[in-house]
């Protein structure tokens, strides 16, 4: 029997279907539902855990942005991804920068030093927070978010309102390197780009501190347990 | 009134002419809503001229219209048993408050859409099917069933396929709400032909799993039948709309006229195809009766080839 012979007529007799097949096709009709939108969520995972890598350091570390963004300004020490899909005139990017670890310095200072920079470069500057996590290989990492104003647009010469820019910069020492990776967004735009940052976050492993370990608080300083 | 008309003595004799009367009818449909978007792209200058409470009271009207326009249609089908009005009017009110209750749960929530469907060509297709084309399907079935399913009035194949394009068409109104209410209000002329292409597309691809419907109502069908019509009425619906996008896109420029010719083409294709499928139905539903009258056992019958013909 052909497929169409079996479409057109399913039942070799003319027997109507008993109410307990109705039943039985409800739930065949249901678990197939169920069974696609499961698919679904792998294709939806799929789709947000879609990444690019970049390598920087002689493959001294290795971090990941979502796919569909677009690499810039990459070299051996740092890159730059921007997504140009961004629904705001301020592209949401990851920056990342490194430089070998000096001297007698510690994640703390360089953190300090990091905020200077900012402060003197960015309009309207803004420090909200920094917190102690921790990073790949259990490194000790500062997590401070901070905002400033961009003015996208007067950049490329075109006349729009300036852009509040929500940011955080992930700092962290490894293999004595310091690393800062900042992630930026409109801030109207954060938490819709939250899928995005977390596949940088997740490729460095970032997370809160281990109790048990002995990883320092913020107060007590990240000086010790900093050096390389 | 009789439940199963053909199991007895077959289809009625005026089964060719309903099928006749059913692709006339959508014919008239389509010419319908092709002076829709014509008078919306004459007057489109009227537009500009409305605030925006009046832009979005107007374009509200225009996401009802096909919808409408489709229903109306109802009444030239089968008019030797016409369909109850309140039973269409209620499949298609049923199909539009499930739709409206579970859109923003379902997309909004659960599965996000808008933060990944159209990350990619692929994601765009797959997700089209699996989310939208399963969800405005399984709905389409629900509204059926929970309506007129077992209603004497369900008493012949091409009513399934009926009550899931009304249903479809409530699936599809509030497509075309949110897409109002999304554009503020929408250009006349491209709102319009968008409007109509939703509506065509939920439509008709519903009239497809009408047709399972229609067959699972009277005949015994295999466990994986209806949700076969389920997956390639999904399929057809995801195909659908990612070809409206790659169509209706080209560089910078869109054209809407492409997705509204596609629109009328799919129709036109699968109300030809689920036409013809019921008719095919019927006449074997008719032959197993003669063949049962005279204790044969029924076959399907052989595809006609070239040397049959004497070719």
């Amino acid at each position: 029997m052909l497929w169409i012979d079996r479409l057109i007529k399913p039942s070799p007799t003319n027997a109507p279907p008993s109410p307990g097949e109705f039943v039985r096709n409800d739930l065949a009709v249901a678990a197939t539902v169920l069974f696609a939108f499961i698919l679904a969520l792998g294709v939806r995972n799929q789709v947000y855990n879609a990444a690019q890598y970049a390598t920087l350091n002689d493959g001294r570390l290795r971090i990941a942005y979502p796919e569909r963004w677009v690499l810039r300004e990459q070299s051996e020490v740092g890159f730059t991804a921007l997504h140009l899909a961004s629904p705001s005139a301020y592209d949401t990017r990851v920056e990342v920068s490194s430089r070998p670890l000096r001297e007698g310095e510690t994640l703390e200072r360089a953190r300090f030093e990091r905020s200077l920079q900012l402060a003197s470069e960015l309009t309207a500057y803004r420090e909200l927070e920094s917190v102690a996590m921790q990073a790949i290989d259990g490194a000790p990492a500062i997590v401070t978010t901070y905002g400033f104003v961009a003015d996208p647009m007067r950049e490329l010469g075109a006349i729009d309102l300036p852009v509040v820019v929500e940011a955080q910069d992930i700092q962290f020492v490894h293999d004595g390197w310091v690393y800062v990776i900042s992630l930026r967004a409109d801030a109207a735009h954060w938490e819709s780009a939250a899928r995005s940052f977390a596949v940088v976050r997740n490729s460095i492993r970032l997370r809160t501190p281990d109790r048990t370990a002995s990883a320092p608080d913020a107060a007590g300083g990240f000086e010790g347990a900093a050096r390389p | 009134m009789q439940l199963h008309p053909f199991h007895e003595g077959g289809p009625p004799e005026s089964g060719a002419t309903t099928q006749r009367g059913f692709l006339r009818s959508i014919s008239f449909e389509l010419l319908g809503l092709f002076l829709f978007v014509a008078i919306f792209h004459l007057f489109s200058a009227i537009g500009p001229a409305l605030d925006e409470t009046g832009l979005l009271l107007l374009s509200l009207v225009m996401a009802v219209v096909p919808a409408l326009l489709w229903l109306a249609v109802f009444y030239r089908i089968d008019r030797a048993e016409p369909e109850p009005k309140r039973l269409v009017l209620g499949v298609y009110l049923m199909g539009l408050l499930l739709m409206a209750a579970l859109y923003q749960p379902l997309f909004g929530v659960v599965f996000a859409v808008e933060s990944w469907l159209r990350a990619y060509g692929w994601s765009h297709l797959v997700g089209g099917v699996l989310v939208t084309g399963m969800a405005s399907m399984a709905i389409v079935y629900a509204a059926v069933r929970i309506v007129v399913f077992g209603n004497p009035e369900f008493d012949e194949r091409l009513d399934g396929i009926i009550y899931a394009v009304a249903a479809g068409l409530g699936v599809a109104t509030v497509h075309n709400f949110v897409y109002v209410f999304q554009h503020g209000g929408v250009d006349l002329d491209v709102g319009s032909i968008r409007i109509v292409v939703n509506a065509l597309g939920y439509g008709s691809i519903a009239g497809v799993l009408g047709y399972f419907i229609g067959q699972a109502r009277f005949e015994k069908t295999p466990l994986f039948y209806l949700p076969a019509g389920v997956v390639l009425s999904a399929a057809l619906l995801g195909l659908y709309f990612f070809l409206v996008e790659q169509t209706g896109s080209t560089g910078l420029r869109a054209e809407f006229w492409r997705q509204l010719l596609l629109g009328l083409l799919l129709t036109l294709l699968v109300m030809g195809a689920v036409s013809w499928l019921v008719r095919r139905a019927d006449e074997e539903t008719a032959r197993v009766a003669q063949l049962a009258a005279t204790g044969d056992r029924w076959e399907p019958k052989p595809v006609e080839t070239a040397s049959d013909r004497g070719e």
